[in-house]
């Protein structure tokens, strides 16, 4: 890590650190006065709230820097090179506009001998003819092109994992881009016999407005930051679909992907975690994919993953319930159910209540000291996460918007989804619309 | 009414009319996704194509087209 970036590290942690600190002596100060029996409820989950930013920053941050510290003294050795052919399986459905360049770009990575298959899923453009006109070996790398009929991306998944000729397989999506070395750096946790899969590390490309920064930021601060954390102690739960690299056998003795949840992704990591294999995250396996430009495409995406990751804990009940092969696994999943539900409920539900519950005992400036806490945090956790990843200062300052709107809008959402699904509302399928950016 | 009120007030204020903004979008999405055509693909009913596949070995190499 460049100095300038780990001074940074480390200005964030105590900034984090003090924020905190002031939380406590804030809410110990607070003129209580039980005269009321909503009064003592809205109190109580007050500091429930408190407890639970408090032992989520904490624990997040902390085992973030662990793994950080893993990742880079594992990096250092040079005697440990494990470089085994991988494929590369790109599934495609009407990227005829872009499939030639994404296939171009795969074909540059910096690795000694990996195949790159093109599934293509039934287009209805030119896709399987653009891709098709460029199949053949470049040097060490082979490029393949298969067609089938429509059947979604698992299926397209599926199938380029059963025609894989390589015992390890990236999957990815087909309008994604992946880093120059993403194979070099992940493919060296597989050293581990006990490593099923490696979760890569999915940025933003498309930062262009509002709404698509502040996302550049959450994937960052929100998503990355939990999932080095998960890293540490080998239980990843969610391989996000833009970037998963996985051992081909393992994927075949479950059974590849499963097409009845909305959030497949979710679904294979939880297969491959209840079935007792470990999961890393290399963050420097980094795929570009393009976020929602629009807040209802935002929603319609937030509506899927928190519904898509219920429907795959569903299928999971009794590992939420008892710790099955050690505890990492269900702290693993209950984190999950925590994430998707609880934490915007507990969000949303208690800063209401700390607003309407100031406002009626007459001391609106500790909704202030609150709020402006609470957004200190955010941008110190912002300039942590930014620091560890090198990325973009210039996004630490959408903290601010990040915690007065736009986690209120998402966490919402995930309220609804969730309601939803606990009384199974029909859902639609439909492609999420992309711009075109990449 | 001094500072910290004011900005205590905008602070509820944009709070409060967040959460309202955010029920009324998610709203305008589900309207939005009713409106939209059924796909009658439903990959739930969908058999998945997966089957062992065991790899030949990979010829020496070369440039020509496979």
């Amino acid at each position: 890590m460049r100095p300038g970036y780990f001074a940074i590290l480390l200005l964030g942690l105590g900034v984090v650190l003090a924020a905190l600190g002031s939380m406590v002596v804030l809410l110990l100060n607070i003129p209580y006065e039980f005269s009321n029996a909503w009064l003592t409820v809205g109190v109580t989950m007050l500091l429930f709230f408190l407890i639970v930013v408090i032992a989520r920053y904490i624990i997040l941050l902390w085992l973030g820097y662990l793994h950080h510290l893993e990742s880079r003294i594992e990096e250092d050795d040079p005697l440990d090179l494990f470089e085994p052919p991988v494929t590369i399986i790109v599934p495609a459905y009407n990227e005829g506009a872009v499939i030639e360049s994404a296939i171009r770009s795969l074909l540059a990575l910096e690795y000694p001998a990996y195949e790159v298959l093109v599934v293509d899923d039934g287009s209805t453009d030119d896709t399987y003819a653009r891709a098709a006109a460029l199949e053949g070996r470049y040097g060490d790398v082979v490029l393949r092109v298969v067609s089938k009929s429509n059947n979604g991306k698992a299926s397209a998944l599926n199938t380029g994992i059963s025609l894989a000729r390589h015992p390890f397989v990236l999957c990815m999506d087909g309008d994604s881009r992946l880093s120059r070395d993403t194979l070099k750096a992940s493919l060296r946790h597989f050293r581990d016999p006990n490593v099923g899969a490696v979760a890569g590390n999915v940025k933003v490309v498309n930062r262009r407005n509002l709404w698509t920064r502040l996302q550049a930021l959450e994937y960052i601060e929100g998503l990355n930051m939990a999932r080095r954390a998960q890293a540490f102690a080998r239980t990843v739960n969610i391989i996000p679909g833009p970037i998963g690299i996985f051992r081909r056998d393992v994927l075949q003795q479950l059974g590849g992907y499963e097409t009845d949840t909305f959030a497949e992704d979710a679904d294979l990591t939880l297969k491959l975690l209840t079935a007792g294999w470990q999961i890393k995250y290399e963050e420097r396996a980094v795929a570009y994919t393009e976020a929602p430009e629009g807040l209802l495409d935002l929603l319609k995406q937030r509506y899927r993953w928190t519904r898509g990751i219920l429907q795959a804990l569903g299928k999971r009940k009794a590992w939420l319930i008892a710790p099955k092969i050690g505890a990492g696994v269900w702290l693993s999943l209950n984190t999950m159910l925590f994430e998707a539900v609880i934490w915007p409920t507990v969000n949303v539900i208690g800063n209401l209540v700390f607003a309407i519950g100031a406002l009626t005992m007459g001391i609106p400036e500790y909704v202030l000291y609150w709020w402006m806490m609470l957004t200190i945090l955010d941008v110190a956790a912002a300039l942590y996460a930014v620091a560890m990843e090198e990325e973009e200062l210039m996004l630490v300052p959408y903290a601010v918007l990040y915690r007065l709107f736009f986690i209120v809008v998402v966490d919402v959402a995930k309220m609804f989804a969730s309601l939803e699904e606990l009384f199974k509302v029909r859902m639609t399928w439909g492609k999420l619309e992309r711009a075109g950016r990449l | 009414m001094d500072l910290n009120n004011v900005l205590s007030t905008i602070i509820i204020v944009a709070f409060v009319v967040t959460v309202v903004l955010a029920v009324g979008s998610y709203m305008l999405y589900k309207l939005r996704e009713r409106r939209r055509p059924r796909s009658n693909f439903d990959p739930a009913k969908e058999n998945i194509f997966f089957e062992r596949f065991f790899p030949k070995p990979i010829e020496g190499q070369s440039r020509q087209p496979l």
